[in-house]
């Protein structure tokens, strides 16, 4: 049987380099690691902020970095940024405080506030905070936590990530 | 071109680097397809069902002498989301039978019965079961079903 077929070799030799050269750059562009889940981040915070009594949610991540306002969170790492925005109510990052933090964890809010007032001040602090800084990327901790808070007539959404 | 310039390959050698060309390609796609495709999609029919089944029921009853669009308000449907909600029940006869629905529209306002059109593929849907308490206080059960899409 006769598997000899005439070839340029030099144009196989130079199609074969180029195509490996294209695939080399593709593979050494690709991130070890896969971006963070907004959306999943997002879908937590929903499930306790959509709730109408108090509820609480967590997500583990592997986000490094993370910026949050009162509706958006985007997270990132090496493999790239993502970023997602809740459909119900409005966030308070409790990072800015660490009475609020507290809360978060299982705290009675009559614990660390004096009144529902100072603590509902703190929240619009906070989320005055978190507009200010948006955009700007500050460390995470692996870890996103939200808990529904109710106060009176308010919702207040704790997330800490 | 001169005949000097032209050469001879083996097809063998060179099906040989392409198969390996093909294998490397095959394995790498494999070891990264989790870094590939990998995020969630957004699950807003979950919290949507909940939030809306507890403002539409008082202990676990929906009223029939209400109506869905009296007692939802904006701040209790997801932002930025059409929804569609409808609860049914199935009767004697064995026919589904709709108690009432509302479809509300991105900014959380009613907009009518049911949407003009059938809600897009993308749609996401979730239900679960509810007690409707009728005028003669006779009660039954029914199901409450929420469609969420963009």
């Amino acid at each position: 049987m006769d598997f000899e077929a005439p070839m340029d070799a030099w144009v196989v030799y130079i199609g074969v380099a180029l195509v490996s050269m294209t695939l080399l750059g593709v593979a050494l562009g690709f991130s070890p690691i896969p971006p963070p889940d907004a959306n999943a981040a997002a879908n937590t915070i929903d499930m306790a902020g959509g709730s109408s009594i108090t509820g609480e949610a967590e997500y583990e991540h592997d986000a490094e970095w993370f910026w949050m306002d009162q509706q958006q969170i985007a997270l990132k790492n090496e493999g790239g940024k993502t970023k997602a925005t809740i459909a119900f109510g409005e966030m308070t990052a409790v990072h800015y405080d660490e009475r609020l933090s507290d809360v978060l964890y299982g705290s009675p809010v009559s614990e660390e506030f004096s009144s529902e007032y100072e603590f509902l001040a703190a929240v619009v602090a906070a989320q005055a905070a978190s507009e200010a800084d948006r955009g700007d990327w500050q460390p995470a901790n692996g870890e996103i936590r939200a808990r529904k808070v109710i106060v009176g007539d308010t919702d207040v959404i704790l997330v800490d990530v | 071109m001169s005949e000097s310039d032209r050469g001879q390959t083996e097809p063998n050698a060179a099906l040989i680097a392409v198969s390996f060309m093909v294998l490397a390609v095959g394995l790498f796609a494999g070891y990264h397809a989790d870094v590939i495709g990998d995020e969630s999609e957004r699950a807003i029919e979950r919290p949507a069902l909940a939030q809306i089944h507890d403002h539409i029921t008082e202990k676990g009853q929906f009223d029939s002498s209400t109506t869905l669009r009296q007692t939802l308000e904006p701040v209790h449907l997801p932002r930025g989301q059409s929804v569609y909600i409808r609860i049914s029940f199935i009767d004697s006869q064995g026919e589904e039978r709709t108690v009432d629905q509302a479809y509300f529209d991105g900014d959380g306002t009613y907009q009518r019965a049911r949407p003009e059109s059938s809600p897009p593929a993308t749609a996401r849907n979730n239900s679960r079961p509810l007690v409707v308490k009728r005028p003669t206080d006779r009660t039954h059960g029914a199901r409450l079903h929420v469609t969420v899409w963009d």
